[in-house]
């Protein structure tokens, strides 16, 4: 739950209850998303297929709930500008606040500053798990082509004892 | 640490997982691979979020009691293979010969085609088929000799290339167990060269039995038959070599006798070559010795159709001529005994029998003809340089070793005028002296109460017939065990005594077949048997009578009832019950290995069954694990995406 400061008695009332309701859900989003973040990213690292399976059942909750946020945030931007007599598309929480004036703007800009981070810190997390996820799904695709004989056999291991090192190299060996 | 480097230990340790994931599905159809696994730690540095996760140990999934009892299973069932191996080709030596069939049905032929003989003995063409029946069962014996020949040179010799398998195998096991360390923080880099080790073990495992012992640093140290054959990082080289018993063995530098218990296919060469082969070519020399005895020696004591003979050479050298005869090399040594020799007047038809007894133990060729050259109008001679003698009659006479009955007694205590004439033929079983005492005194033919008495060598009384009033003087009288005597006109007087030689065996003692003489066959199975060519030449030789008279055919009869004779196995079997259960043997021995190595395929199974659950790799599995994680990959996938829309949207809101 996001501290914010009481409204002020001269803005309207109503507008700035909207704007931090709706920056409280936009919070409590960005929290669930990297919660299931840390989850996948935390089964990942430790290789749990059970932890695994538990974060995608997340994820696949948090995609459902992703299509609602969407819908609230639209309805609230639509709300917004009919109330500020702007377009939908032009609603943001600058906007709200440079209306609001005072005490409520100062506290509405500070929550905006504080989504924000929030959002970039959430993005990062994202691209780093992209990265992760997609170098796995490349692993998996070349070891399917090298088990199929579609792509360059490598990393098998021979009667011989010797095993070559796959083509597409392993990041341990990559590391170091 | 960084959030980064968190990121990439726990991504640097799933690559790994994944990698031996796709490792374990690549091998999953190499025996030798045993699937491994990783033990996952926490990264620690000291702060409550820790540092990320790291592998501590990528192991190999492997039980070493069931490795040990897999490669007990490989060695006994390699054993009993390679023992089949041979034993069903040497099965299928004995059971056909080319068009011929078995040596028990060539052995019926051969009897069979002698018996049609006697129908017309003196038929020289069904005599050439009897010779020529026992010409080709002595190809097929000779054959049959030189395969358990060859199988033993190939036995030397396939056991020479197991023993370079074994050396290379354990120079291998030894170098990689020289490379083979383990270190704590190790990441399963050696365990490729642990299943290459044990690999070398599995199939060094195929050859000999062997017992390993971990060292406790991931070296395996391996023993067969209770001899180091590979320690740490030094092998023992073994090397085989046939010794002077005619054994196969198998030995290292370090031990001091000969490797036993070396199971697996070495072990098995081992077997066949020392007690195998060598079981069924005595039973095969055993057979031959005694058929050759046989025939030899009733060759050598009857007669052919041109009767006694004037010269005769001895087909079977002796090494020395002056050793004694065990020690000179024969083929078929004789035992001690007696040979009679008869030597006849060819004028007169008179014929005298001589015994000679003959010591091998003692007696050597030398002497032997000397004996021979003591009996009157004989001689021996002796060629000291092919080591055989001829002997000779003295011009008039000829000789025989077919123990006829003297024309006259042996010896004699006559008072009287009478003389005795001796003719027939003894049908006794054993060798006797008769001895005829006269009851009575008187003219013969005429007195009253003659009568002549006759008894064996035991004093028992055979019979008693009458010589005096009623007997009409030179007439024979009642033939007792077919011996029948003759008294001329004259007197006798009680107490005249005269005794008979009686001879059932006229060579006791072998020596006619140790020296070839007239005998039936030359050679032996080692060295080539063949039926002995003057038969061949002139079948007239061929001695199917025993007393020499016209249409006699004793001796015909002597080699059809050996057929029914049981002459083998302790006197248990005949020689065609000895062939087949000869043939019995060699089934019996391919059953039970049969048996033996269908039980261990059906351990071997259970036990790499076993293995499988430890050690190996189910594709399946594998593989339904693996699209597991690329489904949820993909769902991740999807996730990031649909946050990345909402924040890009949260973007204009916040901004």
């Amino acid at each position: 739950m996001i501290d914010l400061m009481p409204s002020a008695a001269t803005i309207d009332g109503a507008l700035h209850r909207r704007a931090i309701d709706h920056v409280e859900l936009e919070f409590a989003w960005l929290t669930a998303i990297a919660d299931a973040s840390r989850q996948i990213r935390a089964a990942i690292d430790n290789g749990g297929a059970e932890a695994f399976a538990a974060a995608l059942r997340l994820q696949r909750e948090l995609i459902r709930r992703a299509s609602d946020m969407s819908v609230q945030r639209q309805r609230w931007r639509e709300d917004v500008g009919a109330c500020l007599a702007i377009a939908p598309a032009s609603v943001t929480l600058s906007e709200v606040a440079a209306a609001l004036g005072g005490a409520a703007q100062t506290a509405l800009h500070e929550a905006r500053d504080r989504l924000r981070q929030q959002v970039q810190e959430v993005a990062r997390m994202n691209r780093a798990s992209a990265f992760l996820v997609r170098m796995h799904l490349e692993t998996l695709q070349r070891f399917f082509l090298d088990l199929t004989g579609s792509g360059e056999a490598s990393g098998r291991y021979s009667r011989a004892g010797a095993c070559p090192p796959p083509t597409y190299g392993s990041l341990l060996h990559t590391r170091g | 640490m960084s959030s980064f480097t968190i990121g990439l230990s726990g991504l640097s340790v799933n690559q790994t997982l994944m990698d031996l994931t796709g490792q374990n599905v690549a091998n999953a159809s190499d025996p030798t691979y045993h699937a491994q696994d990783a033990i996952l730690a926490p990264v620690t540095d000291g702060t409550p979020v820790g540092a990320g996760v790291s592998i501590e140990q990528v192991r190999r999934l492997i039980s070493s009691a069931l490795e040990a009892a897999l490669n007990n299973n490989a060695s006994a069932q390699s054993d009993t293979t390679a023992q089949l191996r041979t034993l069903q080709q040497v099965q299928s030596y004995l059971a056909s010969s080319g068009t011929t069939g078995t040596l028990q049905s060539q052995l019926e032929t051969f009897f069979n085609d002698a018996q049609h003989l006697s129908l017309t003995p003196d038929d020289l063409t069904q005599r050439t088929v009897v010779l020529n029946d026992a010409q080709t069962l002595a190809t097929q014996i000779n054959g049959t000799s030189s395969a358990f020949d060859q199988v033993n040179a190939d036995l030397v010799q396939q056991g020479g290339q197991f023993v370079d398998q074994v050396n290379q195998l354990t120079a291998q096991i030894a170098t990689l167990n020289g490379r083979i360390s383990i270190s704590p923080a190790n990441l399963g880099s050696n365990n490729a060269l642990l299943d290459q080790r044990d690999g070398a073990i599995g199939q060094l495992a195929q050859l000999v039995n062997v017992r390993t012992l971990d060292q406790g640093n991931g070296q395996t140290s391996v023993y067969v038959g209770g001899q180091p054959l590979v320690i740490g990082n030094q092998s023992i080289a073994v090397s085989s070599s046939v010794n002077s018993s005619n054994q196969l063995v198998v030995g290292s530098n370090v031990s001091s006798g000969p490797l036993t218990n070396l199971g697996g296919s070495l072990g098995a060469v081992l077997t066949l070559r020392n007690q195998l082969v060598p079981d069924y070519q005595n039973q095969l020399n055993t057979f031959t010795n005694t058929l050759v005895h046989a025939l030899d020696t009733i060759q050598a004591t009857g007669l052919g159709l041109s009767g006694p003979m004037t010269t005769l050479s001895s087909g079977r050298a002796v090494s020395s001529t002056t050793v004694a005869l065990s020690q000179a090399g024969l083929a078929y040594p004789p035992p001690a005994g007696s040979l009679f020799i008869s030597v006849t007047n060819l004028a007169s038809g008179q014929r005298s029998t001589q015994k000679i007894n003959i010591d091998p133990s003692t007696n050597s060729l030398q002497d032997v003809a000397a004996a021979i050259g003591g009996i009157p109008n004989l001689q021996a001679v002796v060629n000291n340089q092919t080591g055989t003698m001829t002997i000779l009659a003295a011009p008039g006479f000829a000789f025989d070793f077919a123990g006829r009955l003297s024309t006259s007694p042996d010896t004699q205590t006559i008072t009287g005028s009478a003389i005795p004439q001796i003719s027939g033929q003894y049908t006794g079983t054993a060798n006797d002296t008769f001895t005829y005492t006269v009851v009575g005194s008187g003219a013969v033919g005429s007195a009253t109460n003659l009568t002549l008495n006759v008894s064996n060598s035991a004093g028992v009384l055979l019979g008693s017939a009458n010589i005096g009033q009623g007997y009409s003087p030179g007439s024979p009288l009642p033939p007792v065990e077919g011996v029948g005597i003759a008294l001329s006109a004259g007197t006798v007087n009680a107490g005249d005594s005269f005794s008979v030689q009686t001879v059932a065996r006229p060579d006791s003692a072998g020596i006619s077949a140790a020296l070839g003489l007239n005998t039936f066959f030359l050679g032996d199975a080692s060295s080539g048997l063949q039926v002995n060519p003057d038969l061949l030449n002139a079948p007239g030789q061929f001695a199917l009578s025993g007393s020499g008279a016209v249409g006699d055919d004793t001796n015909l009869q002597r080699i059809i009832a050996l057929s029914d004779q049981p002459v083998l196995a302790g006197n248990t079997q005949t020689m065609s019950q000895y062939l087949i259960g000869f043939l019995g043997t060699v089934a019996d021995n391919i059953s039970n290995l049969n048996q033996q190595n269908t039980a261990q395929q059906s351990v071997g199974q259970t036990l790499r069954s076993q293995q499988q659950t430890v050690s190996g790799v189910d594709p399946n599995e594998q593989l339904v694990k693996l699209l597991q994680y690329q489904q949820g990959y993909q769902m991740a996938s999807k996730f990031i995406s649909v946050v990345n829309q909402s924040l890009a949207d949260l973007f204009n809101v916040v901004t």
